[in-house]
């Protein structure tokens, strides 16, 4: 993965899909989010929290600090109503645009 | 040794450097480095390693800033601030309510105040302001300096103005002014009695700026019978046709329009509906305008523009003196700005709606006083409830909070409050303006706002208000340690706090005493003017005019009037001195004399007492020409033994001027009596009894079927006057009509006091509230242990009123002194007495146990099971 734009584009739908298992916090998101990506999306801090802090502000997701088993502060996140429901939309969205570039490349002659 | 403590407080400082970055995010950031430093710990990397890797994996401070900036970038700057402290204090306020409402209304109240005197300063300080030359002319007041006492009479000698253009450089040019109310304008058939008419040199419309519409400044006066006129007064006399060149009947004579003006705007000392010259007072008053010591009209001068007003007035004063051969007449050049606020002058009748600057002080003091007292109430009861937020603060300071934070916080909440505060304000103003109007005689209208420099004040006033409220508070609350208040330390019982707020109740209660005590002085010496034994009975006394003698008789006739005297009436007397010679004078004594022209119907219409002698007998021809009576001042003043008896010489000079010279016997002492103000004492009088000097009428009627008597005089009057109204004044209410700058002082300042009074009182039933609420557990118990709701309101309300007493002690000296110093305008005053002190001690006592005794029963009468199982 490259292009910042992309990266821009899927930090939404991809933060909105892992906290719709439940709640986690800022380092946890990125850990995981190598993980899924099998270390192909390798994204920073100073990218994540800006896009945190701007979903927050939407009212698509809500978060508390709180003290964790290691007695540190730590922030967590979690998704609001508002949040499920753009959820549903990226979703759809993200499918047309995978499903139409299937079927492209499935009708064109490989490069090499 | 690597210490990563170290190493990220360096790291978060480095990040706190970017104006981007707040402290919260700072702090996520900061929680996310630790996340990965001990992941990759446990990794088995070093700690300094991961450190390293795990910072720079955040990127470098610039760049993190920057995506932080792009979120921000929607609601940056002071627009997302003011839209943040909005929310925050509004949530806060929503949450204690009563708290809010007590610290709001009382901030709205004290700026409602302070708005209102700033509409009234603005006011009293716009006056005269429009003309061209403003800064550079000056009003001549002459000064006489007495043996014991310095006159200031506002007019100026009649040829002193042509004088001093004439032979002062400084002095550019000049004009005279007065003004007549009783000449009647007249247009056809049309009459109109009630216009001012003006009266003045040519110089008057390029000396003093009113606009024309129609004809020439310059030389608009300069015919003997010209006339300019209002454009009201025009549209009266002439409807829509063109007045110029019309003729306009003024006294007697017709007189040529040659120029029309725009209305005299009201903030203008100089009021008038048309303006004739001067030249014509020959005529009608004998007015002589080569003689120095003809006293007629107002001065004014305008000087040089680099002139020195001191030194021109110095130079006038030479002139004058030189010219009438007294060293002790001198003229001091008065600003035009201060004609309206600063004259205290004898003879200043044509100062229209003229102004206290001592008055307007007193209420802007007044004024911020009750504004101090609503920003203390929200000092205090913000500092006690600080204990509830203690935790919220707390809690911000963990997550990294800086103190600056805090504090702004909590300044943005107060000042948000007063904002919210303006705005009842500005309601409640629009509600009392009309009140106060008619109060303080005045005409404020909301329309001054307008003013960019008032609405800044304004808005000025109201954020150095919201600032001062929450300094305290905030700094108070930003020097919270985070983890005693965490834990559950009660910062708002500390001692020292406590003793602040106790001191800021006693200064509110000090002021609330002070205005109290002052506005019972006033209230007392009001009283006893009102009840003073004036010498005089001015009851069912009528002072009007009087055309002609066989008016008089047809008057004095009719059985309804009990007397009728033709002379000057008590209030309205000419007050330039006259001098008086006897045998056996010191030269050097300048005690100066008054006038008093009467006829031998004086006593008995007036009811004056004789203290030896006689008075003037109608039967005696020779009473005309050689007796004059004394009053008891003078003839102390002519030192020890009667007068009765003794020769004295009277040199008059009459407002026209002339010098007459008469030598008369004194046949009876008058007992003193006051004729004017009880400001002033009374003056050596000297009554002649040399026939009617004026127009005026005193009659004594019967106090049955005073509505008749009035129409009686009426009919009469028509009878003998013709078209011109009939006027008459009640002399009670002329007498009535000296204090009335006073009265207006008395009740707005007992507005003030109850102002002050109620905010002292919101401001004790919010700590009350407070006191009762932290009290709640000791209350219950001692309820359960027996002690009667009385008894646990006496303990909660005892120290409170210690506070009160202790007020009352600071306020008195600074009362009395006060009131001291007001009482002393006054020659004839009462002693305040310990009265006023005592009752304002038991007033506010009361009031405060009210406040407080209101809250504590309802702590006292709640149900102990209740509150114990709360706490």
């Amino acid at each position: 993965m490259s292009s910042d734009t992309l990266v821009a584009a899927s930090a939404k739908p991809v933060i909105l899909s892992l906290l719709l298992s439940g709640e986690s916090y800022g380092y946890q998101i990125l850990q995981r989010v190598r993980r899924v990506s099998g270390g192909a999306m390798n994204w920073s801090s100073a990218m994540l929290y800006p896009v945190l802090r701007r979903m927050e502000k939407d009212g698509l997701i809500l978060s508390e600090w709180r003290i964790s088993e290691e007695n540190r502060m730590r922030k967590y996140y979690r998704l609001t109503n508002l949040g499920r429901q753009e959820f549903e939309k990226e979703k759809a969205r993200w499918i047309s645009i995978q499903d139409a570039l299937r079927k492209l490349w499935a009708a064109a002659p490989a490069v090499e | 040794m690597f210490d990563l403590e170290k190493a990220i407080q360096t790291w978060r400082k480095e990040l706190a450097t970017s104006r981007h970055l707040e402290d919260s995010y700072v702090s996520e950031l900061e929680a996310a480095l630790r996340d990965e430093v001990s992941d990759r710990v446990r990794h088995s990397e070093p700690v300094e390693e991961a450190f390293h890797a795990a910072s720079s994996g955040m990127g470098e401070v610039r760049a993190i800033g920057k995506e932080f900036a792009k979120v921000r970038s929607r609601r940056r700057g002071a627009g997302a601030l003011v839209d943040n402290y909005v929310r925050v204090a509004l949530r806060k306020m929503r949450r204690q309510i009563g708290y809010a409402l007590i610290t709001v209304a009382g901030l709205a109240v004290g700026l409602a105040c302070a708005i209102l005197m700033m509409l009234w300063v603005k006011d009293e300080t716009s006056f005269d302001r429009f003309h061209v030359n403003r800064d550079s002319i000056f009003r001549l007041v002459t000064e006489t300096k007495g043996e014991t006492a310095v006159t200031l009479d506002a007019r100026a000698p009649t040829p002193l103005g042509p004088a001093a253009k004439a032979e002062i450089p400084e002095v550019l040019d000049f004009c005279r002014y007065r003004t007549n109310k009783f000449y009647g304008v007249k247009s056809g058939d049309k009459a109109l009695y009630d216009e001012v008419i003006g009266i003045a040199d040519p110089s008057f419309f390029t000396l003093f700026t009113f606009p024309f519409l129609k004809g020439d400044p310059k030389t608009a006066l300069e015919g003997p019978r010209s006339v300019v006129v209002t454009e009201s007064l025009a549209r009266k006399c002439f409807g829509d046709d063109d007045p110029m060149g019309k003729l306009l009947t003024v006294a007697v004579d017709s007189y040529t329009v040659t120029g029309v003006i725009r209305d005299v705007p009201d903030h203008s000392h100089l009021h008038f509906s048309c303006v004739i010259p001067i030249v014509n007072m020959h005529e009608y008053h004998h007015v002589d305008f080569g003689n120095w010591n003809s006293m007629f009209f107002n001065g004014y001068v305008r000087l040089a523009p680099q002139a020195s007003p001191s030194e021109a007035a110095r130079k006038i004063s030479a002139l004058a003196a030189r010219s009438l051969n007294k060293p002790n007449i001198s003229l001091r050049a008065q600003p035009l700005s201060d004609v309206h606020l600063k004259s205290d002058f004898a003879f200043d009748l044509d100062n229209y709606a003229q102004g206290s600057a001592s008055t307007l002080t007193l209420f802007s003091i007044a004024a911020a006083a009750v504004l101090l007292l609503a920003c203390i109430n929200f000092m205090n009861l913000a500092t006690a409830r600080s204990a509830g937020r203690a935790k919220e603060v707390g809690l911000r300071k963990v997550t990294g909070a800086r103190r600056a934070d805090i504090i702004r916080q909590f300044l943005g909440e107060s000042v948000v409050q007063a904002f919210l505060g303006l705005a009842l304000a500005l309601f409640l103003l629009w509600a009392i303006l009309p009140l106060f109007n008619a109060l303080a005689g005045k005409q404020l209208s909301f329309i001054r706002f307008a003013d960019p420099g008032l609405l800044a004040a304004v808005l000025g006033v109201t954020l150095l208000a919201g600032l001062l409220a929450g300094s305290y508070p905030a700094l108070y609350v930003a020097g919270f340690e985070p983890a005693r208040t965490m834990k559950g330390a009660f910062p708002g019982g500390q001692r020292g706090q406590a003793l602040l707020r106790k001191s800021l109740v006693v200064l509110q209660f000090t002021l609330t005493v002070f205005f109290v005590i002052g506005t019972i002085v006033v209230n007392k010496q009001l009283r006893f003017i009102r009840t003073k034994n004036l010498g005089i009975d001015t009851h069912q006394v009528i002072a009007t005019s009087v055309r002609s003698r066989a008016q008089w008789e047809a008057i004095a006739a009719d059985p309804r009037i009990l007397s009728a005297s033709q002379s000057v009436p008590p209030g309205s007397a000419p007050r330039a001195a006259i001098e008086v010679a006897w045998e056996g004078k010191n030269p050097e004594d300048r005690t100066p004399f008054f006038p008093m022209p009467v006829d031998p119907e004086y006593l008995e219409t007036f009811r004056v007492q004789m203290a030896e002698g006689r008075f003037f007998e109608r039967a005696r021809e020779a009473d005309r020409t050689d007796a004059v009576v004394v009053n008891e001042t003078a003839a102390r003043a002519m030192g020890s033994g009667t007068p009765i008896g003794k020769r004295l010489t009277v040199t008059d000079m009459s407002t026209q001027g002339r010098t007459e010279s008469n030598t008369y016997t004194v046949i009876g002492v008058m007992r003193d009596f006051h004729q004017d103000s009880l400001r002033r004492a009374i003056e050596p009088m000297v009554f002649t009894n040399n026939g009617p000097q004026g127009p005026w009428l005193n009659l004594r009627i019967s106090a049955a079927g005073i509505p008749e008597t009035l129409q009686f005089l009426e009919k009469t009057w028509k009878t003998f006057a013709g078209d011109f109204p009939f006027t008459y004044d009640f002399l009670d209410d002329k007498i009535d009509a000296f204090y009335k700058q006073d009265r207006r002082v008395r009740s707005i300042l007992s507005v003030f006091a109850a102002l002050a009074l109620f905010t002292a009182c919101l401001g004790l039933v919010g700590l009350a509230s407070f006191i009762a609420e932290k009290r709640t557990k000791e209350i219950g118990i001692r309820k359960v242990l027996g002690a009667s709701t009385r008894r646990l309101v006496f303990m909660q309300s005892k120290e409170f009123l210690a506070w009160v007493l202790a007020a009352n002690a600071l306020a008195w000296p600074a009362a009395y002194l006060a009131a001291g110093k007001w009482l002393e305008g006054f020659a004839y005053r009462v002693r305040p007495g310990i009265s006023p002190a005592l009752v304002a001690a038991a007033f506010s006592l009361v009031v405060a146990f009210l406040s407080v005794a209101f809250k504590a029963a309802r702590a006292a009468g709640a149900n102990p099971t209740e509150s114990l199982r709360y706490e």
